[in-house]
């Protein structure tokens, strides 16, 4: 993270447009397929994509600090945003989950039973896991993206995992039985 | 068997990290164009210093230009004033002046300037001040 930070600290300071383009090639990929998983279709995830960091481009060097967390923010309010216009169900989208070809031919069943739990909590908690275990945001950030009290996000984390390990135990019991 | 927690984290990073990944030209022709908006972006936030800078500038040569224009057409100071010094404080009680500390000559004003005048006109004085005849 504090690479990125340097990137766009570097831009904010000198212009640098190299240091931008890293941190987008960085970042990009990754902030697409969380639209994704958030229910956005893909091509609308790449227009969601391309207005973050319009958005971000405008407003980070006001605050450099924690430009992932920033980018994130934007991100999630620019699709709470698009959906309540489209008023799909965000459920419905996040559905088609497993419809997506995965990467790998080989992908194991460990990661679509994952993916499958982590379906299965509410949109808050299931953002809360993506962005402090997927994306690797500190707590302190996953507090800024969600406009939360850090201790606040530490103790619903916590409880997300937990009720992640009482499901996975669950299951698995019900398989073997 | 419950998974511990770091076992689901990892699994949680692992998961979401297999999903497919976005087409590459359709990234980069957004980072092209991601650039020029950041490239105009930037642009933007400069003009406030620009002007923060133009104000300062323009109120450091107005300030000079005062004080230019006190130095080279204001009165010259005057060096040879004698300071002033202030009279001693007169007493409240009794009305009484100290006339131990009036060094005043025996005689008043009225009575020193006809000596001076004529003592000028004789020529017994240096000429301190001439009127410039045309």
């Amino acid at each position: 993270m504090n690479a990125r930070s340097d990137q766009i600290q570097r831009y904010c300071a000198d212009g640098d447009q190299t240091a931008f383009r890293l941190f987008y090639r960085a970042e990009a990929p990754k902030l697409w397929k969380f639209l994704v998983t958030r229910g956005c279709d893909r091509d609308a995830a790449y227009d969601l994509l391309a207005e973050s960091f319009l958005r971000f481009t405008q407003t980070v060097c006001r605050d450099p600090r924690a430009p992932v967390a920033l980018l994130y923010r934007i991100a999630i309010n620019l699709r709470i945003d698009a959906h309540r216009r489209e008023t799909v169900a965000a459920t419905d989208a996040v559905e088609n989950l497993d419809e997506l070809p995965v990467a790998a031919p080989a992908e194991s069943d460990d990661h679509a039973h994952v993916r499958a739990l982590v379906k299965t909590l509410p949109e808050s908690e299931q953002n809360l896991l993506l962005l402090r275990y997927w994306i690797g945001l500190s707590h302190k950030e996953v507090a800024q993206v969600l406009g939360s009290p850090e201790g606040t996000v530490r103790r619903q984390c916590a409880e997300a995992l937990e009720k992640l390990r009482e499901r996975w135990g669950s299951e698995v019991i019900h398989a073997a039985g | 068997m419950r998974p511990g927690e770091k076992h689901i984290e990892e699994a949680i990073a692992a998961a979401f990290e297999r999903l497919p990944d976005p087409d590459p030209t359709r990234l980069k022709s957004l980072e092209e164009r991601l650039s020029r908006a950041a490239f105009r972006a930037r642009r933007r936030e400069r003009p406030r210093w620009t002007y923060w800078w133009l104000i300062l500038g323009l109120a450091a040569t107005g300030a000079a230009a005062w004080w230019a224009g006190e130095y080279f057409t204001g009165e010259p100071f005057d060096n040879d004033v004698v300071p002033h010094t202030p009279s001693a404080p007169a007493f409240e009680s009794g009305g009484e002046s100290r006339d131990d500390d009036v060094h005043e000559p025996a005689g008043g004003i009225e009575d020193r300037a006809p000596n001076a005048e004529s003592a000028a006109g004789t020529g017994q004085s240096p000429t301190i001040y001439r009127r410039e005849r045309y």
